[in-house]
């Protein structure tokens, strides 16, 4: 073995040559760190810009109260929901016809902001795809909106969450047409039109657990749809028909 | 030196390196198993490793690609570890092997560390979820590949046989593994800022 000069494996063991290894090894590694976080914070701020610019689809009626000498709601609720969270579906299911009949009698102006916070490849994006469609057909008529946004959420539409299988998108356009609307909407679903949107509504309201509820802008817990009526007669006032809940339909 | 030429030598180190992520690898797939067996015996039962959307086996579990060759990956998992953990022991008991039993064992991390790969793709790209467990026995098999490769080479290169490429790349390993593993780290973290973000 001696007449072979032997290599010297330890030379980076050295000292000096450890120092560098660990020294460099860790300067590459803090920068590739940095330089993806920096990329994605930058990325993700201008998707928020983007999303802030759109919003909610506004459901009213022309009976709606509004403050006195102007055409401001007296109540506004905005709902911030994500197709797929099983809490908005049971929420829609239990609230859903009084908050219908709080719109009919004009007590409230309702607010519905898609969100998707639960979006996954797994789930094939359904949050945001849904949120997107019911966009498309709000575009086409806030009536239908509000028959689409019900289904969607109704028992046997809105699928499991840990589910294999969610409505791919010519699904979402048919539960449109029998919302009654088509129009533009294959297309506006097909072409994505609202997607960034949606994907951007979350983060640009500030939102991280759904169903949200705020009545004027602070956040409101629901307990019970009695004591949600209870909640917008303080604000509105004695309006015509506003004293009872509407039991939700029997599931 | 008096040991043979044609024995591998296993410095202590990389003996005890073998064993551990043998048995941290052989327990991950073993509880991936026992999970999956009761994902089968009543199925809404939930995972003990399902923490929120993102982190969770149960979705992982229940995926095709967690069973590629038509029966769930771990138990491939427990077969392999098992052998390791056999060559860990033997390693840490200096008990002399023959070159191309590490060699043999080098080529079925290579296979192991081809499949990690090929399940992080699927796991961050198709599927959308960590399972933590799957994880664990990534983080194993990849710092495995280079203790065994290293243990492979190791004897080669001191005799000065093999190229500068190899010396350097050999020299190197750990700084490598630890860039790989700060790409995939960074992989996640950008698949799933969106989820990430609002835990800030």
């Amino acid at each position: 073995m001696a007449d072979k000069p032997k290599f010297d494996l330890k030379n980076a063991d050295s000292k000096f040559g450890r120092l560098l290894q660990i020294g460099g090894t860790a300067i590459v590694v803090l920068f590739a760190v940095g330089l993806v976080f920096y990329i994605v914070t930058q990325h993700n701020h201008k998707k928020d810009a983007a999303a802030a610019g759109g919003g909610a689809v506004r459901v009213t009626t022309d009976k709606l109260v509004t403050q006195p000498g102007t055409s401001n709601p007296k109540a506004v609720v905005t709902f911030y929901e994500d197709f797929l969270c099983p809490a908005c579906g049971n929420f829609e299911r239990n609230f859903g016809p009084t908050v219908a009949k709080l719109i009919d009698i004009g007590a409230i102006a309702a607010d519905y902001d898609m969100v998707a916070i639960l979006d996954s490849p797994r789930s094939q994006n359904y949050s945001s795809r849904a949120g997107a469609a019911a966009h498309c057909v709000a575009d086409e008529s806030i009536e239908a909106f509000r028959r689409f946004h019900t289904a969607l959420y109704s028992t046997g539409i809105q699928p499991s969450e840990s589910g294999t299988s969610f409505p791919d998108n010519a699904k979402l356009i048919e539960y449109a047409r029998q919302a009654g609307v088509i129009g533009k909407v294959p297309d506006c679903v097909n072409s994505g039109k609202y997607l960034a949107q949606v994907e951007g509504a979350a983060a640009a309201a500030n939102i991280k657990a759904t169903p949200t509820i705020k009545i004027n802008g602070t956040e409101y817990n629901p307990t019970t749809p009695d004591a949600l009526v209870a909640k917008i007669k303080e604000i509105v006032g004695d309006v015509p028909g506003i004293d009872t809940a509407v039991a939700p339909a029997a599931a | 030196m008096t040991a043979p030429a044609r024995d591998a030598r296993v410095p202590t180190l990389s003996a005890w390196w073998v064993l551990i992520a043998g048995v941290i690898g052989f327990v991950a797939s073993l509880t991936l198993t026992i999970e999956k067996i009761e994902i089968l015996r009543n199925p809404s039962y939930v995972p003990s490793c399902n923490i929120n959307p993102i982190v969770s086996c149960g979705s992982v579990m229940v995926t095709p690609q967690a069973s590629l060759f038509g029966f769930p990956n771990p138990l491939l998992g427990i077969a392999a570890f098992t052998v390791v953990i056999v060559s860990g022991v033997l390693a840490v008991a200096k008990v002399p092997l023959p070159q191309w039993y590490w060699v043999g064992l080098t080529i079925g991390t290579v296979g192991g560390v081809a499949f990690v790969h090929w399940l992080i793709i699927q796991s961050l790209y198709r599927i959308g979820a960590l399972c933590p467990y799957c994880m664990v026995v990534w983080a194993v098999t990849i710092p495995l590949l280079v203790v065994a490769a290293s243990i492979v080479f190791r004897p080669v290169l001191e005799d000065g046989r093999g190229g500068a490429v190899a010396r350097v790349l050999f020299q190197w390993r750990w700084s490598i593994t630890t860039l790989w593993f700060t790409a995939v780290f960074l992989l996640i973290m950008v698949r799933f800022w969106n989820y990430w973000s609002t835990l800030i």
